[in-house]
């Protein structure tokens, strides 16, 4: 590119262009990203004398003991310290307790329920599967007061 | 040569090869376009105004030589 006199006076009117296109979207983001944040910013004043929104929490763990909820499978007795968990526990059907209890609790392997119940092994596996998949929607269904029909 | 209010040939080659001085010059060349872009609620805001530095000043080295010339209508 020879550097004649019309390129230098393109080049300084481009680059004078570019210079104050640069600052005007500069001055726009910086506008933006502030409006951004002014949307997104609560002050604290609002929060702790609008609100009452507590600052802080006190713990319970050792003012309060774990409630206690006693649930019996297969004639022993197991403490559960959630109480969702226990009723989940306690609205499922009597064999899908046990085999739970035994394949998680128990020590026992799919194969030993399996003979225990007269199944084969696929289905006692299926069979968890299925108890542990019901015993997830009871729960969700307790702590957030929806019904879902589901059938084991 | 056109306009003589805007910066030299030479100060613009030597501000893109990033001379701090001639950086500086460009910066101080456009410091009132830049105060007034910074404005909010009628005063000048520090931070926009220093944002709006950094990036012309990495705008700067992103400036190309390259385009052709426009030609000029009779």
């Amino acid at each position: 590119m020879p550097c004649t006199e019309a390129y230098r006076e393109h080049i300084i009117y481009t680059f004078n262009g570019y210079c104050k296109t640069v600052i005007r979207f500069a001055a726009i983001n910086a506008w933006r990203d502030r409006s951004r944040r002014r949307q997104k910013e609560i002050s604290l004043e609002y929060l702790t004398e609008e609100k009452f929104y507590p600052l802080g929490t006190t713990d319970e763990y050792f003012e309060a003991p774990y409630e206690e909820y006693p649930v019996t499978v297969c004639g022993q007795k197991v403490i559960l310290t959630n109480g969702e968990l226990a009723a989940a526990l306690l609205s499922l059907p009597e064999m899908n307790r046990e085999i739970i209890f035994l394949y998680f609790f128990g020590d026992y392997t799919q194969q030993e329920i399996g003979k225990m119940y007269g199944r084969c092994l696929s289905t006692t596996g299926y069979l968890i599967r299925r108890t542990l998949k019901l015993l997830q929607r009871k729960m969700e269904v307790l702590s957030h007061g929806e019904s879902e029909p589901f059938v084991l | 040569m056109g306009n003589p209010n805007l910066l030299s040939y030479e100060t613009i080659v030597r501000a893109t090869s990033g001379e701090p001085e001639a950086v500086d010059e460009v910066l101080r060349h456009y410091s009132k376009r830049i105060r007034i872009a910074a404005i909010e609620n009628g005063h000048i805001d520090r931070d926009t105004e220093d944002s709006i530095k950094s990036r012309l000043v990495a705008a700067l080295f992103k400036f190309r030589f390259d385009e052709q010339p426009y030609r000029k209508t009779e």
